[in-house]
């Protein structure tokens, strides 16, 4: 439940920050009390593109991080075993292929 | 829908707000970027700025429902195709050899 609360609290906080930087880049008239038409269009697609971006920029942190991981794991058991490198490595060459 | 518990419905409270102090710390800062003009020679308000600043709540609080109306159908027709995405996933046929 934590976790999930959570999850939508970085969506409202998402959420505010879009209408935050898509207000200020769209929005620049103030001689109506209404929005204008082309403010509107504006700022739906403004919205679907930093719903994209914010996607794309997950995934991407996502591999970066995944590959440090592994990284990190392969270091870990290299410290451990040394000799556990050499053994695999001979091992793989005897395999038929 | 599940009937939300008691403490569900008070941190859903605490929660809303919360992101309405964030919502007007947020359009203060807008606002007083768009409205104010950084010429001091005067400790009041003109009327322009006035009148900026009013109709500056206005399409804030706006852009602010749009958004959120478009977020939440955008989010719920993402919904099927992450269900469909879960049912195909392919790593949920390992072991059932046919």
């Amino acid at each position: 439940m934590a976790a999930e609360e959570h999850i939508f609290r970085e969506f409202l906080e998402t959420y505010n920050r879009i209408v935050e930087e898509c207000f200020n880049r769209c929005v620049y008239t103030f001689n109506y009390r209404y929005l204008l038409d082309n403010e509107v269009d504006c700022a739906s697609r403004c919205t679907s593109r930093y719903v994209n971006y914010n996607q794309r920029l997950a995934m991407n942190f996502a591999k970066i991080q995944s590959k440090k991981m592994i990284d990190a794991q392969e270091q870990a058991e290299a410290q451990q075993d040394p000799s556990l490198m050499v053994n695999t490595q001979i091992a793989d060459t005897s395999k038929p292929s | 829908m599940a009937e939300l518990s008691s403490n569900q419905l008070q941190a859903a409270g605490e929660l809303e707000i919360e992101m309405m102090q964030d919502l007007y710390k947020r359009m203060t800062t807008a606002c007083h970027k768009k409205c104010v003009i950084p010429r001091y020679k005067d400790s009041e308000l003109s009327k322009g700025e006035s009148v900026c600043i009013d109709r500056c709540v206005a399409k804030y609080m706006e852009v602010h429902d749009r958004i959120g109306k478009q977020l939440t159908s955008m989010t719920l027709q993402q919904q099927p195709t992450l269900q469909a995405q879960q049912a195909n996933d392919p790593s949920r046929v390992v072991g059932s050899y046919q």
